[in-house]
């Protein structure tokens, strides 16, 4: 069992491999470049004992012999188009600009990208966005607003943008210039003629997204892409990007047609602010591979959440077993007992998409379907406890370590001195609700001994603007976490939190870590297609 | 096909094709064994790549013409090796700039691999070459005998008791 195991886990290793470009095809690129050494060795020794010592003529006959295998390699490149994904990629790069444009419902969008100047912006009808990687700021407009909004970008804002929304993803940039960081998980080459010429054409298929299919069209003298055509399974419906690549791309928004006395709106946070959201980031980033038992009081309800890189679980542990699991305990009591619950899957991750059983009966047959409302990212990347209803309390890393940034819309601050609440620091959010009538405000208190964990929320909401006017108030929650521990990478955790629960006063969540060297791959294995068509 | 060791002495000679072969039979092998020392798959190609330029130039040293896959792993294991100590002094250095960040998602992707590539690296060479050749440059039995230059019986059993081994190791035996 076990076996198999290994061996597939080997295979799936050795498919990741292959799947990247041969980097035989780059040596002997770099061998091309720089023959003349290693031709001169090979002189000498085929030389060497026939006496023949003259260094031109050994010279000539290397240039012979270089001649030779770049006549091989020219036939052989003009006898059949050959690109690979490494040369085209290199080639857009040794470009100043490329520029994408696609026609759509909505009139035509344009997308800049440059490697070399680091800097991408796109102009979509109403809304044009400017982006300046290097300085990571950001510049949007749009045209009814009639603002330039100015926000901070990470590494990975590329990813919202390039060059189609839809297929968007978070990690693994195969190559940012064209697709994000969406990655490209199966590459098939082809040679196809078209009106007497020949292209290259790269059938893709993306990691996620409604539109997986893609087909690139690579011009072979260029190397440079010409023509992406997206499409979905099942689907007449493409998208379809023409490349070219222009010397000059917009310097700023304002060379997009942005009238330079818009005004700006700066939500870029003050220097030490930044570094305290990027340790909420990098806490959350940091955290191991775990088990969690959730246990909820008063009512019997536990569920049991694994976390293995990006991919996720949450089981939904049966009524009867519920009794059996102690609210807290020793490591030895869940190693023991914990395999003999009842539970049944609720969600499944594998990092990319969220399956959910919509059975999670214990012991009734399984029925899965992909969901709409939960994902990939919203176990570990959320604000606090909520959002995924059906597992609620599991979202405990995304109460400690929220994903907090400046948002369009959102007014956010940091109070080092927060009154009543004294050495920690509080970070205040809050955003007009829609109708304008109200104000949601989200209110996290960071505890700088626990490695700023947040260690109390108060989400609140009021009639006006003004947080501190009580007397607005309409809705209060708090959410508070205690017994604080750390987990072996030195991340802090916590043990409990405490929350409202209506009707009752309030309810309480505990929560039982350990970090297992393996968790099987099997527990994160997503239902198949098929079940989804069904 | 050619087996290796016939291969090891047409590129002693300079034939650069027969080089060529002998690159793509093991490209995966060497970007597996570079990973298994640093936590950077781009970095690993890097060093692969490099690893294989330093194989051409000096594959008249190779003493043993059958040895040529250890041989080419071994320096592709001391390129990574100086490679993750430069890298460590320059992930200090920069430890305060904005940049350090990103490379947790970048390191994320291949962190289920590692432990797995940690094993291999601990097989024994002739083991480590023939997982190597089946699983991550995906050839058969019999091309991994004609490779070998060893009877398919051999390098069956062989295989089998390199997975047998990393199974073991793999539910923490020594």
């Amino acid at each position: 069992m076990n076996n198999d195991i290994i061996e597939k886990q080997l295979q799936q290793l050795g498919e990741s491999l292959r799947n990247r470009e041969s980097i035989t095809d780059q040596m002997l690129k770099n061998l091309g470049e720089q023959p003349q050494k290693n031709q001169r060795d090979k002189q000498h020794a085929e030389r060497g004992s026939t006496g023949f010592k003259s260094r031109w003529f050994a010279f000539a006959a290397s240039l012979a012999v270089v001649a030779c295998c770049l006549g091989v390699m020219l036939f052989s490149l003009f006898s059949r188009p050959q690109v690979s994904w490494g040369q085209m990629t290199r080639a857009v790069q040794e470009q100043e600009w490329i520029r994408g444009t696609a026609e759509g419902k909505n009139g035509k969008r344009t997308v800049w990208v440059s490697t070399k100047n680091n800097k991408w912006a796109i102009n979509f009808s109403s809304t044009k966005i400017f982006c300046n990687q290097t300085k990571k700021i950001k510049y949007e407009y749009i045209d009814w607003e009639k603002t330039i909004t100015k926000l901070p970008v990470d590494d990975h804002t590329i990813e919202k943008v390039l060059p189609v929304t839809a297929l968007s993803q978070d990690k693994k940039a195969i190559e940012p210039w064209l697709f994000g960081t969406e990655k490209v998980i199966s590459q098939k080459r082809k040679v196809v003629s078209e009106k007497g010429k020949k292209w290259i054409e790269f059938e893709l298929l993306m990691w996620r997204g409604s539109m997986r299919n893609a087909v690139l069209r690579v011009d072979p003298k260029t190397k440079l892409p010409v023509r992406l055509t997206f499409s979905s399974n099942g689907s007449s419906e493409t998208s379809v990007w023409e490349f070219d690549y222009p010397l000059r791309g917009p310097s700023d928004i304002y060379a997009m047609g942005v009238p330079r006395d818009t005004k700006i709106v700066d939500l870029i946070p003050d220097k030490r602010t930044q570094l305290l959201l990027k340790e909420l980031k990098q806490n959350r980033n940091r955290i191991e591979d775990f088990r969690m038992v959730v246990r909820r009081s008063p009512e019997r309800l536990a569920m049991v959440v694994f976390k293995k890189g990006r991919k996720w679980r949450v089981d939904y542990c049966s009524w009867n077993s519920t009794t059996l699991i102690p609210e807290l305990s020793n490591d030895g009591w869940y190693d023991g007992k914990l395999p003999g619950v009842h539970s049944a899957p609720l969600y499944v991750s594998d990092g990319t998409e969220v399956w959910q059983n919509t059975n999670f009966r214990v012991g009734q047959k399984t029925n899965w379907k992909k969901s709409e409302y939960v994902g990939p990212r919203n176990l570990l990347n959320g604000e606090d406890l909520g959002n995924m209803t059906l597992a609620p309390y599991t979202k405990l890393i995304s109460a400690l370590y929220p994903k907090i940034e400046p948002r369009k819309g959102w007014k956010l601050s940091v109070d080092y001195k927060p009154k009543g609440h004294k050495g920690k620091v509080l970070i205040k959010t809050s955003v007009e609700l829609a109708g304008g009538k109200s104000f949601g405000h989200n209110w996290y208190y960071l505890n700088p001994a626990k490695g700023h964990a947040v260690d109390r929320i108060e989400l609140f909401t009021t009639t006006d603007g003004n947080a501190e006017d009580k007397n607005s108030i309409i809705d209060w929650q708090v959410i508070t976490m205690d017994d604080f521990f750390q987990s072996k990478k030195g991340v802090w955790l916590c043990r409990k939190a405490t929350f409202p629960h209506y009707p009752i006063d309030k309810a309480t969540a505990t929560y039982h870590f350990d970090f297992p060297n393996k968790l099987d791959d099997k527990l994160f294995k997503l239902p198949s297609d098929k079940a989804e068509k069904k | 096909m050619l087996s290796d060791v016939k291969l090891v002495r047409l590129a002693k000679q300079g034939d650069v094709e027969a080089f060529e072969t002998l690159c793509r039979r093991y490209e995966r092998s060497v970007v597996a064994a570079a990973l298994a020392c640093i936590r950077d798959l781009q970095l690993a190609e890097d060093i692969a790549q490099e690893s294989l330029m330093i194989a051409f130039r000096r594959i008249k040293t190779l003493k043993s013409d059958e040895k040529f896959a250890s041989w080419l792993i071994t320096i592709t294991r001391r390129q990574a090796i100086r490679a993750a100590r430069s890298r460590k002094l320059a992930v200090k250095v920069s430890l305060d700039s904005t940049e350090t960040e990103s490379t947790t998602d970048e390191v994320d992707a291949w962190i289920e691999n590692e432990h797995l590539l940690e094993l291999v690296a601990r097989l024994p060479e002739q083991e480590r070459v023939l997982i190597g050749l089946r699983f991550f440059d995906e050839h058969s039995f019999q091309e991994i005998a004609r490779i070998t230059d060893r009877p398919l019986g051999t390098v069956t059993k062989q295989t089998s008791r390199a997975i047998a081994r990393l199974r073991s190791w793999s539910s923490g035996g020594d």
